[in-house]
């Protein structure tokens, strides 16, 4: 240190009132010894610096640098209130659909641009991992890793993983001995019980900053929003007893007291945002149209199924992983394509992965793809673009039906703007100013826009089903989200006898799922099953080789929906009793 | 200058710093730079710019704000050029005396006269220092510190004056007067610093100070609350408890604990034109104050206020006669000083804080006027 002793001690105490860097001794080293920028450099240093000063939290200064996030009041006044009065610990707690993994970026990134977050953690459910990395690389330039192997822990800064994972084994102790910058538990009534791994396992960590996300605090009784303000602000509610004595009226605990003193408390851990008429979204119309595959497609879907039921009922020690997951991904291209999945059954077919009788039926298979050059679904997503005049987005899964269906449609005479993820970045703005500027159709793998705005269009056309429903909703969201004036058109294609049938089952006649707001199909399936994706447990029961239990699987895990939507029912009711409006401007 | 033209002005200002080309069409600003720059920048060496919301027609232009990435990326490179120079200011207008003195206060409005009793060249170290307070939020500061050889103290600079361009000028390098004067405008800032840097400890503090008593007062009346229900078999429960108290303890004090530290971010040695003026009472003879002024920074030093000690103007003449600083004016003589206007607590290098008073009015620069013939400098 270069500064005297004097200078760097206050008169009261012994803690050092102005530290001057060590650096400083390396810039006084090149005076005179290195040659000068010049007057007007030095002038610009300064610039520079007076440029870039940080004045605590005046604004957001992420909003230059986000891409394709709309400015909602409602998002930016959570995230100041949080930076500001909250000072980073927070839970976010608005209601489906209005922005809680915005509000949340926002916040992470004015920490990261300020210097203050230099390491983060998302825990979230398995089946949002890959959602929360590609929102937060997209939108907000932040570059969160997943985790591969326990030594991530001590390497990356930046780390998205599953709760379930993260608490487990090596994982947890790991994590836990992290100091962390910020950390953000999303779907976070996951900690509403005290005693479970879950919560433990937070409160184990080391953080500086902490952002709890859930629009249901309270799933069953009033223990569980204390158990979460406790983890943020232990005290904030008092002690347990105090609690229950104070803010619960029914041995049940399910009954609350004192609810405006109780909002009064909560209002310094917690934001609510509420849907308001400002932020209403205008209605979905769903129109499911039941395709007949010709009988070359009947015959080859059904030949593939077979071979993929052959293949995958196997069991372990004869298939390898790879190849499991192989033919997961066949049975998704033929419900997609003849020509997705034609390629895939001749990469089979020369792969070592299967004996030569399996070889001869792939020989076979990829044969009869080849032969079949028009499928069904094409013909009639044509009939549907003759039936309007809108801007479509036409979403599939893979980039050869993409092809395909781009050669369809401009015989048809359609304009086509072709959007894949193998685009560079400037060939995507200009497919998208494209379709702005009048193309007829958005031809889109998964890639889809993320993060764009296209809401100009109303209309989306389904051509294939994802299996994961989450994928099903971000195409939806992508023209049905905020400033989304006009009802907004969704069109199924699912082809007859296929697993499309089951997801349409599934998720159209049990859950309703396009009734529900965008966000609302989190909220159920993360009541489904906690270990298991969705996909997972739709590829389990198509797998199976007798008619009757696929029937019977089918409908137990439609009944588990029906019950995972009324719980979420139920919570949502409870949280409104309880915590409403929280303050006058939550409700947009 | 609003922000935004203060960008533009830097944009404008670096890209013909760097050698680099700039034109504008419909509000888009195209940017070429030399391929070296470009590579340093990390940024295309042709591309467009907008200081304004890109427009759907312009979506591809990169937005120019705060918090934008060309700028953190344009602000980064200025900060690792530019970080040393030496220059001189060869010649400044006529009326620089009279015109610093006016924008002190020290013009014939306050009832002071000024007379020039001789013109110098002073060699002048400044120091450009980042000030960062940091705890679980962030405030920062810059200051220019300028320090005149053979002086020992320095002073606090607008930002202004020191925008105007000077000539190059050779400097033949005295490392030990570079660390002297390092280490006054170290000690300068310290003093200039302090309020703000104790207001912010206090904050800070007092957060701390309220988590704290909060964790504790929630975890004793837990463990009272476990104990009184279950006395028997609550002790591995006790156990954890006491582990998530101290690490919400040691959450606490990583949150609040301020920090504030200083880094030097460029120097320079400036050679300029500096005035030594002598101070009465119009009327008469009596100098109050004799105080000095370089034609590069305008500040006028050597006065100090007869009511605060403080050594910044603006100045005027009290009714008694001495020169008080303006703050101190106002108030009645022998009133309380405004609370937000405390004392310095600056004290000169050499002696101690109780030494500071009584103070002669005539400050610590007065001389008797016989002393040096001079002229009267209105």
């Amino acid at each position: 240190m270069l500064v005297s002793e004097e200078a760097g001690r206050s008169a009261e105490g012994h803690l050092p009132e102005l530290a001057f860097s060590e650096e400083d001794a390396a810039l006084l080293e090149i005076v005179g010894r290195s040659p000068s920028d010049g007057d007007r450099a030095w002038r610009l240093n300064a610039r520079a610096h007076r440029l870039s000063l940080i004045q605590g939290f005046d604004r957001l200064l992420g909003w230059p640098s986000l891409r394709g996030v709309v400015r909602y009041d409602h998002q930016v006044r959570a995230a100041l209130r949080v930076l500001r009065e909250m000072r980073g610990r927070a839970i976010l707690a608005d209601e489906v659909g209005l922005g809680k993994t915005i509000e949340a970026g926002l916040i992470v990134k004015e920490y990261v641009l300020r210097g203050l977050v230099r390491t983060a953690l998302v825990l979230s459910p398995a089946a949002l991992v890959s959602q929360w990395r590609d929102e937060l690389a997209v939108k907000f330039a932040l570059d969160f890793a997943p985790i591969r192997s326990p030594e991530d822990w001590s390497t990356k800064d930046f780390l998205v993983v599953s709760l379930d994972t993260a608490k487990r084994g090596a994982h947890r102790a790991a994590a836990q001995g992290t100091p962390w910058d910020i950390v953000i538990v999303d779907e976070a009534h996951r900690l509403r019980n005290r005693s479970s791994q879950n919560w433990k396992f937070v409160a184990g960590l080391r953080k500086k900053y902490m952002l709890l996300l859930t629009a249901t605090p309270i799933q069953n009784n009033m223990d569980e929003l204390f158990n979460l303000v406790s983890l943020l602000k232990p005290g904030q509610l008092d002690t347990y007893g105090s609690f229950l004595d104070r803010f619960v009226a029914s041995s049940d605990r399910r009954t609350p007291a004192r609810v405006t003193e109780l909002r009064a408390r909560l209002r310094d851990v917690m934001v609510r945002n509420r849907r308001g008429p400002t932020l209403a979204l205008p209605r979905r119309r769903v129109h499911s149209l039941a395709v007949r595959l010709s009988r070359p497609e009947r015959v080859l879907y059904d030949a593939v199924t077979e071979f993929v039921r052959d293949a995958y009922g196997a069991r372990t020690g004869r298939l390898s992983l790879p190849a499991r997951l192989t033919l997961i991904v066949l049975q998704r291209e033929i419900g997609s394509s003849t020509f997705a999945a034609a390629q895939t059954l001749g990469h089979l077919r020369d792969s070592g992965l299967f004996g030569p009788g399996e070889r001869d039926r792939l020989a076979a298979l990829h044969e009869a793809a080849l032969t079949i050059r028009e499928n069904s679904k094409a013909a009639h997503l044509c009939t549907f673009l003759r039936s309007t005049e809108e801007q479509v987005l036409v979403f599939t899964q893979y980039l050869r039906t993409l092809n395909y269906l781009q050669g369809v449609l401009e015989a048809e005479g359609h304009s086509i703007a072709a959007y894949f993820g193998g685009l560079s970045a400037p060939a995507k703005d200009k497919v998208v100013r494209e379709f702005r500027e009048g193309a007829r159709i958005f031809l889109t793998t998964e890639a889809g826009g993320e993060g764009r705005n296209l809401q100009f269009a109303r209309t989306i056309v389904n051509y294939d089903l994802p299996w994961n429903p989450l994928r099903i909703e971000q195409r939806i969201g992508r023209v049905h989200r905020l400033g989304q004036e006009r009802e907004v058109y969704v069109v199924n294609l699912w082809a007859q006898g296929t697993i499309e049938e089951y997801l349409m089952d599934l998720l159209d006649r049990k859950v309703h799922m396009f009734e529900l707001v965008v966000g609302e199909l989190d909220m159920i399936l993360g009541n489904l099953d906690e270990r298991r994706s969705f996909e997972e447990l739709l590829m389990d029961i198509w797998a199976l080789r007798e008619g009757e239990s696929r029937r019977e699987s089918l409908r137990r895990l439609g009944d588990a929906l029906v019950a995972a939507r009324a719980r979420y029912e139920g919570a949502k009711v409870a949280n409104e009793e309880v915590l409403g409006t929280l303050s006058e401007e939550a409700a947009a | 200058m609003s922000e935004a033209d203060d960008l533009r002005a830097f944009l404008f200002d670096a890209v013909e710093d760097l050698g680099g080309s700039i034109s504008e069409c419909d509000g888009v600003l195209e940017v070429g730079l030399p391929p070296e720059f470009s590579e340093r920048i990390e940024l295309a060496p042709r591309f467009t710019l907008t200081c304004a919301t890109p427009a759907a027609s312009h979506a591809d232009a990169e937005l120019l704000a705060p918090g934008s990435y060309v700028l953190e990326r344009f602000s980064s490179l200025m900060m690792r050029r530019g970080r040393w120079d030496s220059a001189r200011l060869g010649s400044p207008p006529d009326d620089w005396v009279t015109e610093a003195l006016r924008a002190h206060g020290l013009d014939g409005s306050c009832g002071l006269e000024a007379t020039l009793e001789s013109l110098a060249t002073a060699r002048i170290w400044a120091f450009t220092f980042r000030v960062t307070l940091v705890a679980d939020e962030k405030r920062e500061m810059f200051f220019a510190v300028l320090v005149r050889e053979g002086e020992a103290s320095g002073w606090i600079a607008d930002w202004e004056p020191l925008e105007v361009p000077l000539e190059p000028a050779p400097i033949a390098l005295d490392r030990e007067r570079l660390m002297t004067s390092y280490r006054i405008a170290a000690e300068t800032l310290t003093e200039h610093a302090r309020p703000e840097v104790r207001a912010f400890r206090k904050t800070c503090l007092t957060l701390l100070d309220e988590e704290v008593g909060r964790i504790f007062r929630y975890f004793d009346r837990t463990v009272d609350e476990i104990r009184q229900a279950s006395p028997a078999d609550s002790e591995g429960l006790l156990r954890a408890i006491e582990a998530e108290r101290g690490r919400r303890l040691v959450e606490a004090a990583e949150r609040f604990t301020p920090r504030a530290q200083a880094s030097l971010c460029a120097v320079r040695y400036v050679e300029a034109p500096e005035a030594l003026v002598a101070l009465c009472r119009r009327n008469s003879d009596e100098t109050l104050a004799r105080a000095r002024v370089d034609a590069w920074s305008r500040v006028i030093r050597g006065i100090q206020c007869a009511s605060c000690n403080r050594t910044q103007g603006p100045w005027r003449v009290s009714q008694l006669g001495a020169v008080e600083c303006i703050q101190c004016l106002p108030m009645a003589n022998g009133s309380a000083r405004p609370p937000s206007h405390r004392p310095s607590g600056t004290h000169r290098r050499g002696r101690k804080a109780s030494q500071g008073r009584p103070r002669s009015p005539r400050g610590c620069m007065a001389r008797s006027r016989a002393a040096v013939g001079s002229h009267r400098h209105r």
